[in-house]
């Protein structure tokens, strides 16, 4: 006899009468007023996501917040059955950067690029050498500030409709774990594209989602300061983190998600230095070369592109600090379906713009 | 399919057994926005919702652990667990005796509130969610080696508390439900 068998026999006899709510109760709860009301508040909501296991597709990079909002897009390859472009306006996208990498002349629509370790490697030596920067007394509230733009797909009746979300958010993280979310969406723009300049009017928007978290619900996320600086043992943490845990992505698709996550907090140098090892590690990173990013700043790219050369993950990290600036998604060619005209095309893009310590959950750093 | 539809399947599926588990865990109101919540996140971070139909249920349980501990740490509400259950359900439909089973009730629900959380969840998701062992591990998020041991220690206390409770002579202490079973055995 299976021992578990009568281990959970015996547990289930000992505690099913003191079951407050057995299992015939609530039944088609989904279909009640409340349930079915739960139901319409949630889908009108942005949606995210893409669906079928194995596809690298279209993500909202948000802190390590499970309610953290999102949008949606349409993965690679993914809605090629149902989608068509007919009938669809074309879609607004932002220009992809201008990246400049010797001996590739068009490096944002390339697909083959050479390999990015020893870029990442002298990435992470220049974040090491950065000062530890340890919060100031009084003030262990980490604070970062987005700019983010992400196109949303909707599709109905066979067509395809994609309009530009922009927003900005600002992430406040306790050290012990709690974490407060502000995030502020401005309206869909279906016929120009937002400008980081233009993001940052949101800040004076009201709020359209405030977020907060104690340190269990940060788990939605891991914590930068539960990380492992041996970068082995901080690959196996990434991989197995949730809300990715259960993903079959390929493993720097996958890293390179939860790095962008990551940075929602104040991540410090050791700890960025040891990220970019492990990327290092991966031989399917690519070098992008130089770049100035949508706020203007220097930055070296590094890339993942997904094997069937649609969908490429691009990370910006600043050559004198060795820290991520932002990161980029794009769309190298249709994956089908998709109202854009132009490829590559930008499909979604964050800008890390502020990032510090400060006294409480409210108050921002300047 | 779709996003709305691949949603809907999944709404219609699992709300009902996410409802059930959070209200064996705090009163039905919040329960209710648990259930959304944890369908919010679905909705909007479908790329983590596991491929595996199987993993689906825990996966959700995982998440509604993140919103409870959330709403139970900020109303501590968890103490009025016991009382609203008891205006909320009828026992009588689950007993053969009425007084009896929610006596029963009392000291079983008062045993477990004297175990660590942790003991108490590998404790539920077995008996009240009915998931086997490694379910009931991806749901706490640990190995099924782990599991089981926690499984295995949690029987053993909640039986020691069990024992405490009968020896001690005192009567069960079922705070709001003893109110409303003595006012229904009168």
């Amino acid at each position: 006899m299976n021992p578990f068998r009568t281990t959970i026999d015996h547990t289930r006899s000992l505690l099913g009468p003191a079951n407050p709510v057995p299992g015939d109760v609530l039944t088609d709860s989904w279909s009640d007023p409340e349930g079915q009301a739960a139901y319409q508040r949630i889908v009108s909501t942005p949606a995210q996501g893409t669906p079928a296991a194995g596809q690298p597709g279209r993500r909202r990079p948000l802190a390590a917040t499970v309610a953290a909002t999102t949008v949606v897009v349409v993965a690679a390859g993914l809605l090629t059955v149902w989608l068509r472009p007919s009938g669809a306006s074309p879609t607004a996208t932002a220009p992809p950067l201008r990246y400049t990498l010797t001996g590739v002349s068009r490096p944002a629509a390339a697909v083959a690029l050479p390999d990015a370790r020893s870029v990442l490697l002298r990435l992470a030596r220049v974040a090491a050498s950065q000062p530890a920067d340890p919060p100031p007394r009084g003030a262990d509230v980490g604070y970062v500030l987005t700019n983010e733009w992400f196109m949303s797909t909707a599709v109905a009746g066979g067509v395809a409709q994609s309009t530009i979300i922009p927003h900005v958010d600002q992430t406040w993280s306790r050290q012990g774990g709690a974490v407060r979310q502000v995030q502020r969406t401005g309206r869909p723009v279906a016929a120009a594209v937002s400008s980081p300049r233009a993001l940052s009017q949101l800040a004076g928007n009201a709020p359209s989602t405030v977020a907060t978290y104690p340190p269990a619900a940060a788990a939605a996320g891991p914590s930068v300061r539960g990380l492992s600086l041996n970068p082995a043992r901080l690959r196996a943490q990434l991989l197995h983190a949730f809300p990715y845990e259960h993903t079959d992505w390929p493993a720097s698709y996958h890293l390179i998600r939860i790095i962008t996550d990551l940075n929602h907090q104040v991540v410090p140098p050791a700890l960025e230095a040891t990220l970019w090892q492990v990327l290092a590690g991966q031989r399917d990173m690519q070098n992008m070369g130089t770049v100035t990013d949508r706020a203007g700043r220097p930055g070296d790219a590094v890339a993942f592109t997904d094997r069937q050369g649609v969908e490429r993950l691009v990370l910006i990290i600043s050559p004198s600090s060795g820290r991520l600036i932002g990161w980029e998604d794009m769309f190298l060619r249709n994956p089908g379906g998709l109202s854009i005209t132009t490829y590559p095309a930008v499909i979604g893009y964050v800008s890390f713009l502020t990032n510090g310590w400060t006294t409480n959950m409210t108050t921002p750093v300047s | 399919m779709d996003q709305e539809a691949w949603f809907t399947a999944l709404y219609q599926a699992y709300y009902d057994a996410v409802l059930r588990y959070a209200a064996r865990r705090i009163d039905p109101e919040t329960a209710r926005d648990v259930a959304s919540e944890t369908f919010l996140v679905v909705w909007r971070r479908r790329k983590a919702v596991p491929a595996d139909p199987a993993v689906i249920e825990p996966w959700l349980y995982k998440v509604a652990s993140y919103s409870l501990a959330n709403r139970k740490r900020s109303r501590q509400r968890a103490e009025q667990l016991t009382m609203h259950l008891a205006d909320t359900f009828d026992p009588a439909k689950h007993s053969g005796d009425h007084a009896d089973a929610i006596a029963e009730r009392a000291r079983l629900t008062q045993a477990l509130e004297r175990l660590s959380p942790q003991d108490q969840e590998i404790l539920r998701l077995i008996a009240w969610e009915e998931l086997d062992l490694a379910y009931a591990a991806a749901a706490m998020g640990c190995s099924r080696p782990t599991a089981a041991v926690r499984l295995h220690r949690a029987r053993r206390r909640m039986t020691q508390a069990l024992e405490a409770i009968d020896n001690s002579g005192a009567a069960v202490n079922i705070t709001g439900a003893s109110t409303k079973v003595a006012e229904e055995m009168r």
